[in-house]
Formats: structure tokens, sequence, C-alpha cells
């Protein structure tokens, strides 16, 4: 039962993060695809732009790993 | 490194000043600085000697204007011509640009070079509005003949959807209302959603014919313009026979555009640059100052030019024209450019650099901190000797050939170095596409990533944590150089605070001793308490986003396991099938593995870098270095 609580406490923690990764992910490359268009010089900044809320997800898996290693 | 920047005058007598714009066009080192505002002087000061900014007036202004126009005229020419194949035929020669007789001469090659571009656009133009037909003309062709001799009636094509017949029973049964049963109804599928009809009817009723179909909402084939006012059945012949015309006419047109583009895209090209030359050194004018009897220039160049520079200008007017070399104030820094000078094997990660704006003069350069982590943690990411192996057999090939440029070669160094970096750490992690090592005798040195997450992990937060501690430090060495006192100890109190943290976790993981951590965390509060009287209540959670930043490096885990995950699937999808298949699965699993694993490690690597590493001690807004020379 504690070992599937973990495993759920894991999971969630990971699927939650990517949720809202892909959330943000998705307004910023909506916003990038049309700055491109406007401005293709921009391309590199947008990709950087569209890498930072992986931050969340990353942190997300830190935890979910933490969980399960450490529980 | 970001190279030393002298800020000169160049002082002379007045009637020299074309000659020395001309000079230091040549010499092409001086970056040109208009005239500055100086401080009012106080009431009781000597009257100073008044430095006015030269206007462009009369002859100048009008040349201004007119090479602008020429300038604009020849820029839009080129973009019109192709790029000549062959260039050794006979050349145009074209007149100074600056004489009158230039004009006319342009004039009678931009209407030569225009009226072809016309006749091109016009046969493209029509080419498309005739293959938008081409399958409608394709199933009524065959129709036509039939209609042909008639000149008493009129011929209407609409369009029908096929998946509703009972249009065209409506439209029928309405049509032989209108006209008595005088009619003749042609059909043919067009493609899988329409069907073309053709509908003779006689000419007095073709009006009315038109007002039904409109009012059933169906489509009469409207024709383009241009072969309107004739009857549907010659315009749909000519529509067939201009098919087959337009492209030899099309490819006519586009060898003589080719062979006037032979003729005068070079003459046309050194034409534009004479007109920018002299614009430039017409605006170089406009920026110097002057007195009653002597001309004032101001710039930026390299320090280790000025001598150089003095030399020639001393030589050049035998002393009259003199070079002064004046201390950068403070306030000026956001004005010097900046230009990067760094050793061949760093040079290349400038590259990096470029997605930003450069760094501010006087700032740190980054470059060589680029160049030592960002192939660290590519590698640490991709980490695995067969895909390295295949990213540095591209990179060198890519370099060999050329590919790129001068960009290319940068690029090419990057990703040698990063290729480099992905097979050390695929020996230390003994990984060969994923677990194949293992059949050449290659096992983990370092550790096995697929299994061992939390020391990967403590690997990549220890990274994290001396990148981010390297940042702070950089930023603090910044602010002691630009004497910024309060910024130096906010920088070094929060240096002290993630080092005091770092040791507190570290006790608390049993690496070094309890008491040593029991001392950190006392030693903690009376740094909070400086970095709030320092820089303000915020101040604390600017600490725990610096914190944060180093769980962010926590992704050079992340992205290392899922590259090795996806390895290991590839490996084991080749043993669910037969051979072939299975080969050819992993294979392509491989393939998408190894571009992913190149593109995301170096999205991730630069990111690293821009958000959380450069956000310590980065200053941008640097101006880019552009000398007044020949090439500008």
């Amino acid at each position: 039962m504690e070992k599937g609580l973990l495993m759920l406490s894991a999971a969630l923690a990971i699927g939650f993060s990517s949720l809202a990764t892909a959330w943000a992910q998705s307004r910023i490359g909506a916003a990038g695809a049309g700055t491109i268009a406007e401005k293709p010089e921009l391309r590199g900044t947008v990709i950087i732009m569209l890498a930072i809320p992986e931050t969340m997800v990353i942190l997300g898996f830190v935890i979910a790993v933490m969980i399960l290693f450490r529980g | 490194m970001i190279v030393r920047m002298s800020k000169v005058q160049v002082l002379g007598p007045r009637r020299l000043l074309p000659e020395t714009i001309e000079c230091l066009h040549t010499q092409g080192v001086l970056q040109l600085r208009s005239l500055p505002d100086e401080p009012a002087a106080p009431a009781d000061a000597r009257p100073a000697v008044r430095v006015r900014k030269i206007p462009l007036a009369g002859a100048e202004l009008t040349q201004e204007r007119s090479l602008e126009e020429i300038s604009r005229r020849l820029q839009a020419l080129l973009l019109v011509l192709p790029v000549p194949r062959d260039t050794s035929g006979e050349s145009g020669v074209l007149p100074d640009v600056a004489s009158p007789a230039f004009a006319s001469e342009l004039d009678s090659v931009e209407s030569e070079i225009r009226a072809l571009n016309q006749r091109r656009l016009a046969l493209s133009e029509e080419r498309e509005i005739v293959g938008r037909y081409e399958r409608l003309l394709t199933a009524l062709f065959p129709l036509l003949p039939a209609l042909a001799e008639a000149t008493h009636v009129e011929t209407v094509g609409i369009l029908i959807r096929r998946d509703r017949p009972e249009a065209l029973r409506l439209v029928e049964q309405e049509v032989a209302r209108i006209t008595g049963g005088a009619y003749s109804l042609l059909f043919r599928e067009v493609d899988k959603e329409q069907a073309g009809v053709l509908l003779t009817v006689p000419r007095e009723a073709a009006h009315e014919l038109s007002r039904l179909l409109f009012e059933q909402g169906i489509s009469e084939i409207k024709l383009p313009e241009r072969y309107s006012g004739q009857p549907l059945v010659t315009t749909l012949s000519l529509l067939v026979r201009r098919s087959r015309e337009i492209p030899g006419e099309l490819r006519g047109v586009e060898a003589e555009l080719l062979a006037g583009s032979g003729r005068w895209h070079e003459p046309l090209r050194r034409a534009q640059r004479a007109a920018q030359e002299r614009l430039a050194k017409l605006r170089a004018l406009a920026s110097c100052g002057e007195t009653e009897h002597a001309f004032v220039i101001w710039g930026w160049l390299p320090s280790e030019r000025c001598a150089a520079l003095a030399a020639v200008l001393e030589q050049t007017f035998r002393g009259k024209v003199s070079l002064f070399e004046h201390a950068i104030r403070e306030h000026e820094l956001g004005e010097v450019p900046v230009v990067l000078r760094n050793p061949a094997l760093i040079r290349p990660f400038e590259l990096l650099l470029s997605l930003l704006s450069p760094p501010r003069y006087g700032s740190v350069d980054p470059t060589p901190f680029l160049a030592a982590f960002f192939p660290l943690f590519f590698g640490l990411m991709l980490g695995d000797v067969g895909y390295g192996a295949v990213l540095l057999g591209l990179a060198l090939l890519a370099r060999a050939r050329g590919w790129g440029g001068e960009l290319g070669r940068s690029a090419t160094a990057v990703a040698t170095a990063a290729s480099l970096s992905a097979i050390v750490f695929g020996v230390l992690f003994g990984e060969y596409f994923g677990g194949l090592g293992e059949h050449f005798g290659l096992h983990p040195i370092l550790f096995n990533r697929a299994e061992a997450v939390p020391a990967f992990l403590g690997l990549a937060l220890a990274l994290g944590a001396t990148h981010i501690l390297l940042g702070v430090a950089l930023g603090l060495w910044s602010a002691l150089r630009h004497g910024e006192k309060e910024k130096a100890i906010a920088k070094a109190t929060t240096l002290c605070l993630i080092l005091g943290a770092l040791v507190v976790a570290l006790a608390r993981l049993g690496y070094v001793p309890a008491a040593l951590g029991t001392a950190a965390l006392v030693a903690l509060a009376p740094l909070l308490v400086v970095l709030i009287v320092v820089e303000g209540v915020l101040a604390p959670l600017e600490v725990m986003k610096t914190v944060g930043n180093v769980f962010s490096y926590a992704r050079l885990m992340a992205l290392g396991i899922a590259s090795v995950m996806l390895a290991e699937v590839a490996n084991r999808m080749a043993g669910y099938f037969p051979v072939v298949v299975g080969v050819t699965v992993a294979l392509l699993l491989h393939a998408v593995n190894f571009a992913m694993g190149c593109f995301s490690p170096a999205i991730q690597a630069a990111r690293l870098h821009y958000v959380e590493f450069f956000d310590k001690f980065y200053e941008d807004g640097g101006r880019p270095y552009e000398p007044f020379s020949l090439a500008s």
C-alpha cells in the first residue's frame, strides 16, 4: 500500500509538472511562431525561451526521483 | 576577453577635413562618434572655443539625397537580377556614380531590366492562373468542339459538388423552364469532389440563367479578367493554348534576364558599393565638429591601434593633423563599442553569444566560460561513444566541405568540442549506442547512468552549484572592478550564503562533519541580515532563486537518462522482430535518438548559460564595433 502511494506521488509530481510545462510551452510556442514569422532573426532566442518552462518538469522529475529512491 | 578601447579626438585645420576623412576611411579602424554633449560651462569660466556640428548644406545635401536615391534604385535592381552563372562574357560599363551621366545610364539599364522582370512576373502570374484551371480544362476541353460552331447561343460553365446530384437535376429543370427546352447540358467530372457542367442556352436566356445560378448559390466558373469579354468556348480554348505556350515564353524571358544579369550585375554591384562609400563619407562629415579654423573628429578605436593611426596622420599631414587619446568616463561606458578577442580554440564559442546582445564594455566576456562548460554539459547529457563519434564525423565532414562559410566553421568547431566531450563521457559511463558497448568490453568507469540515478543527480547538482558559484564570483569581481561597493557586498554575501547552504546540505547527507554543518547554519542568519540591510527585504528571495537555479541543472541528469533509455529501447527493439526488420527499426530509433540527443542537449546547455549562469554577472547592451572603412 505504502509503495503504491509512493509510486502515485512520484507519478503526480512528474505528471502535473509536465502538464504545467506543456501549457507554458504551448503559449510560448504560439507567440514564438508569430515572432519568427515577423522577425526570423529571433529564431535562436525563441528556441531558448521555449526551453525555459522545462525547469518545471525537471524539478518535478527530481522530486519524483527523490520520492522513489529515498522513499 | 574584451579588447581595451580608446576614446580619441582627431584635430586639424578646417581645410584638411576632406583629406583627413579620406585617410581615416582608408585606414578603417576608427568608429566615428557624433559630437558629444558637453556639460554647460560655469558662468564665471573663460569663454571657451565653441565647437559646432558641420551641417550638410547646398551641394553636399543635394549629393546625399541623390546618392540615397541611386543606392535605393541599385539595391532594388540587384534584388531583381538573378546571380549570373557565367561572368566571363562582356560586362557593361557605368560612369562614375556621382556624375550626372550615371543617372541617365541607370535609367536605361533600369527600364531594360524592369521590362524583362515585369514580363516574367506577368507570365508567372498567367501560368499560375492557367494552372488553377488546368483540371477543369482537361475535363471540359473534349466537350468544346460540339459547341464551337454555335454563335447565337451563350455557354455558361458551372461547378457543382458531386455529393449533391439533386442540385444538377434542379438546375436542369429550371433551365428547361427558362429556355422552353432549348438548351444543351454537358457534364464531366473534374475531381473527386467537383463536376464541371457546360450549359448552352439561347443568348436572350443567358441573363436569367446567371440570376438563377446566383440565387441557387451555384458557382459559375469565373475566368481571369484578361480572358473576359469573349465567349466561354473561345476563352477555354485560349487557356489551353496558353498553358502550352507559357513555359517556353517564360524560359525565354528568364534567359534574357540572366544574360542581362551577366552584363549588368557586377557593374551595378560596384556602383552600389561606390554610392554607399560616398554616402558614408558624407555622413562622416556630418558627425564632425568645427571651429573658426579647425575641425574635430571624435571616435573609438582599439587602444593598440592608436599609435599606428597617430603615426599615419602625422606622416600624411606632416604634423598638421593630430590624434589625442582621452580617458573614458564612467557614464560613457555604454557608448564604447565592443571587440571580443579570444584564443583560436575559444573563439568559435563567440557564436553562442551572438544570440544575445554583446557584453557591455568594461564587463566580463563570458566566452572562455562558455568554451569550458558548454561541451562539458553537452557531453554529460549525450554521453555516448557511438553518438559522439557520429557527431564528430559529421562535424569534421561539414568543416572539410566548408558548409555554412565562416558561421559553419564556428558551428563545426563547437560541435567538434561537444562531440569529443560526449565520447569522453561515453567512455566514463560505458555507453556505445546504449548498452552495446558491453559486447566490446566497454564497462562503466564512473557509474551506469541508467541505474545510478542518485549519483548522476548528485553529479549534475554539483556541477550546477560550481557553475552558479562561479557566476556569482564573476559578478562580485565585476562589481569590485567598477567600484560598486553595495553590489559587491551583496554578491559576496550571496556567495557565502550559497556556500553555507551547500555545507549544511552536505552535512545532512553525511559527506562533511555534522559540527561543520551546524556552524554553517549558524552563520547563515547574520549573513541574511547583512543581505537584507544592503539589498532590501526582497534580497532573500533572490538567494532562493539562486539556490533554485542550482536545481535547474538536474536537467543534465534528466536528459542523460532519457538519452540512454531511448538507446536501450532501440537496442531491445531489434530482438522483438525478425533480424532485418529489427535492425532497421533499431537503426531508425537510434537515428531519432541521435537527432534528439544532439538538438536537445545543445539547447539545454545554452539555456543553462543564458538563464542561470549569465544572470549572475552578464551585462548586455554592448555596441558592436563598426569602424569607418571601405567595407562599412
